[in-house]
């Protein structure tokens, strides 16, 4: 018998930062989870939901358990390991002197007022530097947040604080800006003309999604810090998992015994929100009012509210149409099928699987039409607005 | 609910006048928390009469002034109060219609202090022209002087619905009216809204000072009642709401650590500590202040529902699960509390019972979108498929319909930082929250 367990940390986990690290995803890798044409609330939802006992994303590995690296799993998971280190999830964050942009761009500057803002490469570091007419301040930057698709930023840290940049690199425009949520208003002292310091959560919630293994009984443990997404980040710490294996449990398909969280298993709504952790989840957003183009980012939100969604149709979720594992799939009528596993073509007739209406215009490339892509001001960015919707001209973004 | 023990010490309505402004800003008249001056009620007497005369024209209603009405306006623009209320009285006899004159008639009444009569007269007026927000507005400051707080606390609110037009100085009295009258009512954040609202356009006086000062220490009384011997601390406790309202946090801060080592034990003020940091991501430190509240105030539900809803957006639903019970224990009124317990049951496993707490919270808010958003949830959990899919429908029509009023109790559903902080005006598109996630 299955004995199901409820994972419970990723329901409202919040402000998990790489918004803009969009899903990787193949619709015809093969890597997706199983495909039904069937509701799912009573077929296998949850089998192979056991979340390592005491593990959840945001405390991280609990008492004697352990994180045992990608390397161990690509042992037995060769080719979705290999594969996910290469997507923008798991390439989620770097150390400065190993950015590929900050190597690529040994300097560069931006210009915010009476400051001048400038990354330079010195050596093997990184120095961030403010200066005005008379005085520089500079510090070595630690980390780069951000794979940069969309954009990077930079964390550094003074006086055992961490601090956020106040500039972000954006590929739309080859160099520096202001980075997203920072004020436009010119900061009165150099060093808040570098960045702002972010407070002890927000510290937790950035690193738990751009970097990996790093957190244990809740508390970030920075030495242990493996950069972007790895296997465990999403799987669980695997130290248990791999005490669990046993040729039996192999033979069986004992799910639950094998002691590590396989996300597409989860039931349809749970794992938006499992995806919510970081890219957002409606509770999240509706917590925080995130009104407005503000909230075109995150996508889980952004699905909930789509006529279509159904919190209980598996054939609407995030892995519906994006496999982790794999990079972002950019050809727009590779989705034509995930629509089309609700809603039928013109000429088709419905079935009580497939009973969503025809689209009366076209029969492919729904996603150009439907998911249209806006752009965030100051972001330099289009994000796919995941609120899947018929997009009238003119009309106001729904919230 | 326990409150600041606040003994009633005096009756008249009025919010006591001092002559102190804030430090630094520039005070309205003192007379202008009361009612509005003579100027303001000549200029709006002006306005509103042009647009009556104009209402009455455009409907084909154009009357010949009999001699007495001229004689009326004449004196009234003399300056003559008592010959104008004389000759109005007489005209409004003969024309009982006439809006024009009854708006004169009330308003110069109510500039006379006559404010029971100036109520009969702005009554009549408003039901011939209910579009008329500041008649709204005049007809509820003087329900508020002849202490008939209902209809007041009503007809301001209407007044602000109606919106009272270009007389900034009346819709400030009359914001500063509605926000002590919810007060008293208990509704602490529309109260809070207005206040900061009112200093945010660069209102000051004492009279506010004390309005928030009450407001952050949630005592429903009017500040008239208060008992003087806590006019020091409620004060001081202005001065952190205003703090609070500039965005002044760090002397804010530093303002409530005073406050609290002066008055250790005043109620509601660890509260209101532990929801300035909570809502800018120190959330061990606010759920120690909350924890203190409990200590004074046990038998109130909010810091509960506060404990509770920062564990459950830490993951934390085993230790909201006690915390949530309490609340509704508490509150069994109170959807929040419903809803914060809904929550945590539906995360720990127990469906059933998540159901019930959450068919509970819409019933109490049906127009709550996280309600219905988390009883989808529920539904879809339960096997429910089809309820499932009827609460995000709803959940969705909610999103994409008007906004609703704010409800008591609704900031508890805020964010962790500032970034959800509603800023008090529209932000325009690139006004984003110095705490927005950064790209990547």
């Amino acid at each position: 018998m299955i004995v199901r367990k409820r994972p419970t940390s990723w329901q409202s986990k919040r402000f998990a930062f790489f918004a803009l690290c969009l899903v990787a995803t193949s619709a015809m890798s093969g890597h997706l989870p199983a495909q039904t044409e069937t509701r799912t609330e009573s077929a296998d939802a949850g089998k192979g939901t056991h979340f390592p006992e005491g593990w959840n994303r945001t405390t991280g590995a609990p008492q004697g358990m352990q994180f045992r690296g990608s390397r161990v799993c690509t042992g037995c998971h060769s080719s979705i390991a290999n594969t996910q280190h290469q997507t923008p999830m798991g390439q989620a964050s770097a150390a400065a002197d190993r950015s590929t942009i900050l190597t690529e761009h040994p300097t560069l500057t931006y210009r915010d007022g009476p400051y001048e803002l400038r990354i330079e490469r010195q050596g093997d570091k990184e120095i961030y530097s403010a200066k005005d007419g008379n005085h520089i301040v500079s510090v070595p930057l630690l980390w780069a947040f951000g794979q940069g698709v969309a954009g990077q930023t930079y964390i550094y840290e003074k006086l055992g604080n961490y601090y956020e940049s106040r500039v972000s690199y954006y590929p739309e425009i080859g160099g520096l800006d202001l980075t997203t949520g920072h004020s436009p208003e010119i900061p009165p002292t150099l060093e808040e003309a570098l960045g702002r310091p972010m407070t002890k959560e927000e510290v937790t919630k950035c690193f738990t999604c751009h970097t990996s293994e790093d957190v244990f009984n809740g508390k970030l443990e920075v030495d242990h810090l493996q950069p972007g997404v790895t296997c465990e980040n999403c799987h669980g710490p695997g130290s248990q998992h791999l005490k669990a294996l046993s040729p039996e449990n192999l033979q069986n398909d004992k799910f639950h015994e094998w002691n590590i969280l396989n996300p597409a298993r989860l039931d349809p709504a749970d794992l938006n929100d499992f995806c919510g952790t970081c890219h957002r989840s409606t509770r999240e957003v509706l917590a925080a009012k995130i009104q407005g183009i503000r909230n075109v980012r995150f996508q889980p939100y952004r699905l909930d509210n789509s006529r279509c969604y159904d919190p209980a149709d598996k054939r609407i979720t995030c892995l519906a149409c994006h496999d982790p594992h794999v990079n972002l799939v950019t050809d727009l009528q590779s989705y034509d099928a995930k629509c089309l596993a609700c809603h039928v073509n013109k000429n088709e007739k419905s079935t009580p699987i497939r009973s969503a209406p025809p689209c009366s215009i076209a029969t492919a490339n729904c996603v150009s039409c439907h998911m249209p892509k806006l752009a965030l001001p100051g972001a330099h960015y289009k994000f796919t607005d995941h609120y899947i919707r018929i997009d009238h001209a003119n009309a106001p973004y729904p919230d | 609910m326990p409150r600041l023990v606040l003994q009633k010490k005096r009756m008249i309505p009025r919010p006591r006048i001092d002559d102190q402004p804030m430090t630094g800003e520039t005070s309205l008249p003192r007379k202008m928390w009361t009612r509005p001056s003579r100027h303001l009620a000549g200029i709006l007497c002006y306005l509103i009469a042009t647009f009556l005369a104009t209402g009455q024209s455009q409907t084909g209603n154009k009357r010949s002034a009999p001699e007495i009405e001229r004689q009326a306006d004449s004196a009234r623009e003399k300056g003559d109060v008592p010959a104008a209320l004389r000759l109005y009285h007489r005209a409004l006899l003969q024309d009982p219609r006439w809006q024009q004159g009854w708006w004169y008639y009330g308003s110069l009444l109510y500039d006379s202090n006559r404010y029971p009569e100036a109520a009969v007269a702005l009554r009549r007026l408003v039901g011939f022209n209910p579009k008329l927000g500041g008649a709204w507005a005049l007809l509820g400051l003087s329900e508020f002087e002849t202490q008939d707080f209902d209809h007041a606390l009503n007809h301001l609110q209407r007044a602000k619905d109606v919106g009272i037009g270009d007389s900034e100085s009346l819709a400030n009295v009359a914001d500063f009216h509605l926000a002590i009258l919810l007060n008293t009512h208990g509704e602490f954040e529309r109260a809070r809204a207005l206040f900061s609202s009112l200093l945010l356009r660069g209102v000051n006086s004492e009279d506010l000072q004390v309005g928030m000062g009450m407001n952050l220490l949630r005592v429903p009384l009017l500040p008239s009642q208060l008992d003087p011997s806590k006019d020091a601390l409620v004060h001081d406790a202005g001065n952190i709401a205003a703090l609070i309202a500039k965005k002044q946090f760090d002397q804010a801060d530093a303002g409530f650590r005073q406050l609290l080592s002066k008055y250790p034990a005043t109620h509601f003020a660890h509260y209101a500590y532990g929801g300035m940091l909570a809502s800018h991501g120190q959330e061990d430190l606010a759920k120690a202040q909350f924890r203190e509240e409990t200590n004074l105030t046990p038998d109130s539900a909010l810091p509960y529902m506060e404990s509770a809803f920062l564990e459950s957006k830490a993951a934390g639903y085993h230790d909201a699960l006690p915390l949530a019970k309490k609340a509704v224990e508490l509150a069994p009124n109170s959807f929040v509390a419903h809803y914060l317990l809904g929550e945590a049951l539906l995360a720990t496993g127990s469906i059933p019972a998540s159901v019930t707490q959450l068919e509970v919270a819409r019933r109490l808010a049906p127009d709550s979108p996280e309600v219905r958003y988390s009883l989808s949830r529920a539904y879809a959990k339960a096997g429910q498929s089809e309820r499932a899919r009827n609460e995000r429908m709803e959940f969705a029509k909610l999103r994409a319909g008007t906004q609703r009023k704010p409800r008591e109790g609704d900031e508890l559903m805020r964010p962790s930082n500032d970034e959800s902080a509603t800023p008090p005006f529209d932000p325009s598109p690139t006004d984003l929250s110095p705490k927005d996630p950064a790209p990547r």
